[in-house]
């Protein structure tokens, strides 16, 4: 990480030029399909992508998205090696997903991913103090829900990581086009196992906006202000809620940003997450070093 | 801020295509005489319309260098974030196009000309700003290549319009080494340009 401005730039340009890209950059180590809830096989795996040196780094648990019904861990590998290259160990994990992981299902296996982290730091070179979560759109709810309400008891793990015990919450939260309230939000009648007319309950209970209180970790809340799925509203709330609690929370809005859609640099539309873009990475490159810091 | 910013973008933007047409106007008069157009034009102007509806500016210069061949560069700026972090971006590209056939329906140039379908090749090279409360978070920088294929259309006279649909490999890097590079294979970029040719 050594090289001069100029000599950055050239590497740059010349990594770009080729399909060989990803060969250029810093090295990391990385752990395929570590399972941290053995009951269900490949649905509760990790990729850990981390820094070569013995640490202990400070970790990022990524969650992918989906719709509660879709999506693999493989959303965020490239995101999760350019963390490793940082200086940040990175999970990008599997969870169960509908039907099977309906709420609070998949609450709980995100939760026991965290918590098999923490009791295997060593192991992977984890700092267990400085753990925070990362996920875009399903993953940001998810990431969302423990940041705000790991305690919340119907939300407790009873995965052998977590031993039967409430799993503390990440550090920091990376929260990207979050559905943060589910009231009068109709796009999560099948994860929630009916609508809202049907189960009030469940629609408060997994909101995050609706555990906000005082003493909560640090919110980033990406999104896209022409998202059409999760309107950045959502994020405005929950932030304007946070920070009157007395909490530190911030949004980025990507202006011209959709759900899948961003605007680049050119002007032109690419196919592309809001939390990937340039901006969203300054900005969450920044969170994170604020938040979880680096290499000691 | 940004709704200003908006619209100072797109009355400059309206200004600059509107002068240009009447600059052509005034020259080329003859020109609307009759069809054909007696010369081909060998320049174009362009706006990307879809940065103007996100707080942006991007135009791009076309020259003609031969018969099949167009080369030029553009260059833009993007505002964005607004709620608890600012961002701007600027970006400056080159590309080069290989006209296909060199005709369009609706055009009236005599022979061929920088209209029709195109194959395109570009790189772009960006940088991009996030800041928070007047601090500076940090600063990326970008370098992207792609290819692209299009569509130019002479709508009115010498305006053209000209959406395309390309792909490509982008490359984020931080100039002070605090993120590693970062690789992007961008599968849909989708573009739409309007301007004048002269």
């Amino acid at each position: 990480m050594g090289r001069s401005f100029s000599a950055r730039v050239a590497l740059a340009i010349a990594c770009s030029a080729t399909l060989l890209a990803p060969a250029c950059g810093d090295s990391y180590v990385e752990h395929a399909k570590v399972s941290y809830d053995p009951r269900f096989g490949d649905s509760t795996i990790m990729d850990i992508y981390g820094p070569t040196g013995d640490g202990p780094f400070p970790a990022v648990l990524m969650i992918h998205g989906g719709s509660w019904s879709g999506g693999n861990r493989t959303e965020y590998s490239d995101p999760a090696k350019r963390l490793a290259r940082s200086g940040y160990v990175a999970a990008s994990i599997e969870y169960r997903l509908t039907p099977a992981g309906k709420y609070p299902v998949d609450v709980q296996d995100c939760l026991c991913a965290l918590a098999f982290l923490r009791l295997h730091a060593s192991e992977y070179h984890v700092d267990p103090a400085r753990v925070a979560a990362w996920g875009y759109s399903a993953g940001g709810h998810l990431v969302s829900i423990i940041g705000a309400a790991a305690d919340e008891p119907t939300h407790t793990p009873d995965c052998p990581a977590a031993g039967g015990a409430p799993v503390a919450p990440p550090a920091a939260v990376i929260a990207g086009a979050a559905p943060e309230d589910f009231r009068g939000w109709d796009w999560a009648s099948d994860y929630l196992g009916g609508h809202e007319s049907e189960r009030p309950e469940i629609y408060v209970r997994a909101s995050p906006i609706t555990h906000v209180r005082p003493g909560m970790p640090p919110f980033l809340f990406i999104n896209g202000d022409a998202d059409l799925i999760v309107p950045p509203d959502m994020a405005r709330r929950m932030r304007d809620a946070m920070v009157a609690s007395g909490n530190d929370a911030s949004v980025l809005v990507i202006t011209g940003g959709g759900h899948l859609v961003n605007t680049n640099k050119t002007g032109a539309w690419d196919v592309e997450l809001a939390d990937l873009t340039p901006e969203a990475w300054v900005a969450a490159i920044a969170f994170l070093d604020r938040t979880v810091g680096r290499r000691p | 801020m940004k709704r200003r910013f908006v619209i100072v973008a797109s009355g400059l933007a309206l200004s600059l295509l509107l002068s240009l047409s009447l600059v052509v106007h005034d020259v080329r008069a003859a020109d609307s005489a009759g069809p054909p157009v007696a010369t081909p034009p060998r320049n174009a102007l362009s706006l990307q319309l879809i940065s103007i509806v996100n707080s942006g500016v991007n135009v791009q210069y076309d020259r003609l260098m031969a018969p099949n061949f167009s080369f030029g560069p553009s260059l833009g700026f993007r505002k964005s974030g607004g709620a608890d972090i600012d961002v701007l971006e600027s970006n400056f590209g080159i590309e080069s196009r290989y006209w296909l056939i060199g005709r369009e329906p609706f055009s009236r140039f005599d022979g061929r000309a920088m209209v029709g379908p195109y194959v395109s090749a570009r790189i772009d090279f960006g940088i991009t700003r996030d800041t928070q409360n007047g601090h500076v978070l940090g600063t990326q920088m970008s370098v992207a290549e792609g290819v692209a294929l299009g569509m130019r259309f002479v709508i009115v006279r010498r305006f053209e319009v000209t959406p395309s649909a390309g792909f490509g490999l982008r490359t984020d890097f931080d100039p002070r080494g605090r993120l590693a590079p970062f690789w992007r294979g961008e599968l849909g970029r989708f573009a739409l340009l309007a301007g004048v040719m002269f």
